[in-house]
């Protein structure tokens, strides 16, 4: 993005760029906008700029990240971040899926006071509510879906898992059909109208096919939707820890543990097959960086635990499994990111309506 | 086996029967070595320890995460410095009471077996009273309790036989299925002989009175509350092939190369193992590098990346645990076989020594 030099804020950055979409967007082959939306913690700014070659803007602090393009040479990717919230930082870039994996992907890769903002699939489909009421002829060309049981009751074998993906100018139609028939919800959907084509996903990225303030509207509007659930999701996961108290009740100083551990509310019963296809799919995703050791499993009723590592961020926790609920319990520098990062691979791969909370001893029913 | 060198015990002009004759005794017991079914019962000794770990994990949870009646857990393994018989876990009040707490992850038909063996660490706990005020709590015992934990289907087994042999034992049992862990439920399902009253609520009274804790809001705390696994990563005295996945989660990865620091593994032990003197710390993981050696595991590694490199056709993360538990059972077939050639050794030095003997005549 060709950004004028100022000083601006987030509103008046995004003005800077649909108000001259095209000097904003001059020579870059894609003419769209994509915005990322990340969860922060102190210390995100220092972070970026160890990593980043930065720029102050005012509010909105430009970084460069160097990627290699697909004729091998080395490029600058150019991203823009500003403050939405406390806590939620937005990026918006217009390079290439290519630059984005390159040099954005690792901001939040390594760090412990960045992660990817993930939607619950449940404010998913209240955002999808909102764009469809406020414009009635906005129509749906592609979407993506799967089945989430407490979202939505299917006629057809309600028992299967399934995904479905379709391309089609009627999709909204077809987002109902299918909803109704196999109990399928979005998690990816393009909208397209006269004036607005955007494109959102569960794992918070936004797409703006079109550049202008409609699309833009749209955008912060469906955010301001999201952000209470999603700040509350990093307030359990920063909650999430283990540490170790001393104490000196006599003539010794001893070490007590003080655990705080989560938990992921399953929203179905969860068995032994989908918990190993889900260790083989975090293992097979370019995203994911789990690994899992000392892994105990035995089918019946689920009984699976293991230790988990983000490798990325070397930070390591324990789970165990029921066919109800999953329980974390922290180990080593568990810090937020790799917690949301998971929660995130257990909504997307595992259960998409299940809850990530904080874990409170109870007698059991 | 004719490269072989006779030990000096052989005759001299001995040496080609000797070597004749233990190549024979070598082979025969190599092929008649049952190495499939031997490395099966490897496999199954890796279980049953991670079963072992899991349950002591299990059991101590709920004194990680909360504090029960005001336990909390100390350590794990207390007074295995001493190389006596010890419990798997220690509890505290910080007041005057202790729990010590044994964890059997499957109890044999024998239940007696199991439950000298707990009569036998508590004669040794209660005799290092002393010892625990002064090294490991700083204050005064008043009050000891003693638990035997399980996994629900023993549950019944062993508290029958604890409460019939009057052993002062409480059991816990835990379902790790629905992550619970129970107190009451482990009630046996029957009477046993030796209860003193015939009126039967007086029984169920006592029965109740033997296998639950003095303080009663422990019972109702700890009674079907949910546990989960996580706690107790470093146990000093299990078999080394568990202990030294210690080594596989500190490892750190340098251009695809799994490595190690000993401050890495240090700094592992150090944050998993509650109480452990520095000493002691130093001490478990000089034991790890040696043992992760020994197995051909870990090898010193001449570069600036890392002391230490894991020694694996792996690079893939996962796959790591597999390879240490491969070389452990490598490393143990190696030994059981190292033992056939001792034998063989010992045979025919005796054989030869008859003959000598003969000879002699």
């Amino acid at each position: 993005m060709h950004i004028p030099e100022g000083q601006y804020n987030l509103k008046e950055f995004c003005r800077v760029i649909f108000d001259s979409p095209e000097s904003v967007l001059e020579g870059y082959h894609g003419q769209r906008i994509k915005s990322f939306l990340y969860l922060s913690d102190d210390g995100w700014g220092d972070y970026l700029d160890q990593h980043y070659e930065t720029e102050n803007l005012g509010e909105i602090t430009k970084f460069v990240g160097e990627y290699t393009n697909r004729k091998g040479a080395e490029q600058p990717a150019k991203f823009y971040v500003g403050e939405y919230k406390d806590d939620l930082q937005m990026v918006l870039t217009a390079e290439t899926e290519e630059a984005i994996r390159q040099a954005l992907r690792p901001v939040s890769e390594h760090s412990d006071s960045l992660s990817p903002m993930p939607i619950m699939t449940e404010d998913f489909q209240t955002m999808n509510e909102i764009v469809l009421s406020s414009y009635d002829d906005m129509r749906i060309s592609e979407f993506k879906s799967k089945r989430v049981p407490s979202l939505a009751d299917a006629r057809t074998r309600p028992d299967v898992d399934r995904e479905i993906e379709y391309k089609g100018i009627d999709g909204r139609d077809r987002l109902d059909e299918f909803r109704e028939e196999y109990g399928v919800v979005p998690t990816r959907i393009q909208y397209e109208h006269e004036n607005v084509s955007i494109r959102i996903d569960t794992s918070g990225k936004f797409t703006l096919e079109t550049v202008n303030q409609e699309s833009f509207n749209i955008l912060f509007e469906l955010l301001s939707e999201v952000v209470v659930n999603v700040l509350e999701l990093l307030d359990v996961a920063n909650q999430i820890k283990f540490e170790k108290r001393e104490v000196e009740p006599g003539n010794l100083k001893i070490q007590v543990p003080e655990v705080s551990s989560g938990e992921i509310d399953f929203d179905h019963p969860v068995t032994l097959m989908q918990a190993e296809s889900f260790i083989r799919g975090t293992k097979n995703s370019d995203d994911l960086n789990f690994s899992f050791t000392d892994v105990t499993k035995q089918a019946g009723s689920l009984d699976f635990s293991a230790q988990v590592t983000d490798e990325n961020r070397g930070s390591l926790f324990n789970v165990s499994a029921t066919e109800e609920s999953m329980r974390i319990v922290p180990k080593h520098n568990c810090s937020f990111p790799s917690l949301v990062e998971f929660y995130l691979a257990v909504i997307q791969m595992l259960d998409g309506g299940a809850k990530m909370k904080l874990y409170e001893s109870q007698t059991a029913a | 086996m004719t490269n072989v060198d006779p030990p000096e015990s052989v005759p001299e002009g001995q040496e080609t029967k000797y070597r004749g004759l233990y190549g024979k005794c070598v082979h025969h017991k190599r092929q008649e070595f049952p190495e499939q079914s031997k490395r099966e019962i490897l496999r199954e000794e890796i279980d049953v320890q991670r079963h072992h770990r899991k349950l002591i994990s299990y059991s101590i949870f709920p004194f990680a995460q909360g504090n029960p009646a005001g336990y909390k857990f100390i350590t794990a393994e207390p007074l295995e410095e001493l190389d006596v018989p010890n419990f798997d876990f220690l509890l505290w009040n910080l007041d005057g009471s202790v729990i010590f707490g044994e964890a059997k992850s499957s109890i044999p038909d024998s239940a007696a077996t199991v439950v000298n063996q707990l009569q036998e660490r508590k004669e040794v706990a209660e005799n290092h009273k002393e010892y625990i005020e002064q090294e490991y709590l700083g204050s005064d015992i008043n009050h000891m309790e003693f638990v035997v934990s399980t996994y629900v289907n023993h549950g019944d087994k062993i508290a029958k036989e604890i409460i019939e042999s009057g052993v002062e034992f409480i059991t816990w049992v835990v379902d790790a299925h629905s992550d619970t862990l129970w107190i009451r439920q482990a009630r046996p399902r029957s009477f046993p002989g030796n209860l003193e009253s015939d009126d039967p609520d007086a029984m169920l009274e006592e029965l109740d009175r033997r296998h639950t804790h003095d303080i009663s809001s422990l019972n109702s705390e700890l009674d079907r509350v949910t546990t989960s696994f996580g706690q107790a990563d470093v146990l000093p005295t299990s078999i080394i092939v568990d202990r030294l996945r210690v080594v596989v989660q500190s490892r750190r990865v340098e251009d695809r190369y799994p490595c190690v620091d000993r401050d890495d593994i240090q700094e592992y032990v150090s944050n998993s193992a509650l109480n452990y003197t520095e000493e002691r710390i130093s001490e478990i993981v000089d034991e790890l590098i040696e043992s992760g050696k020994r197995l051909n595991f870990l090898s010193e590694w001449d570069d600036d990346r890392a002391e230490l490199k894991i020694v694996s056709n792996y690079t893939a993360k996962d796959d790591l645990e597999r390879a240490l538990e491969n070389k452990w059972v490598d490393w143990r077939i190696e030994g059981m076989k190292e033992q056939l050639r001792d034998e063989c050794e010992e045979r025919i030095v005796a054989e030869l020594g008859k003959q000598s003997q003969l000879d002699d005549f």
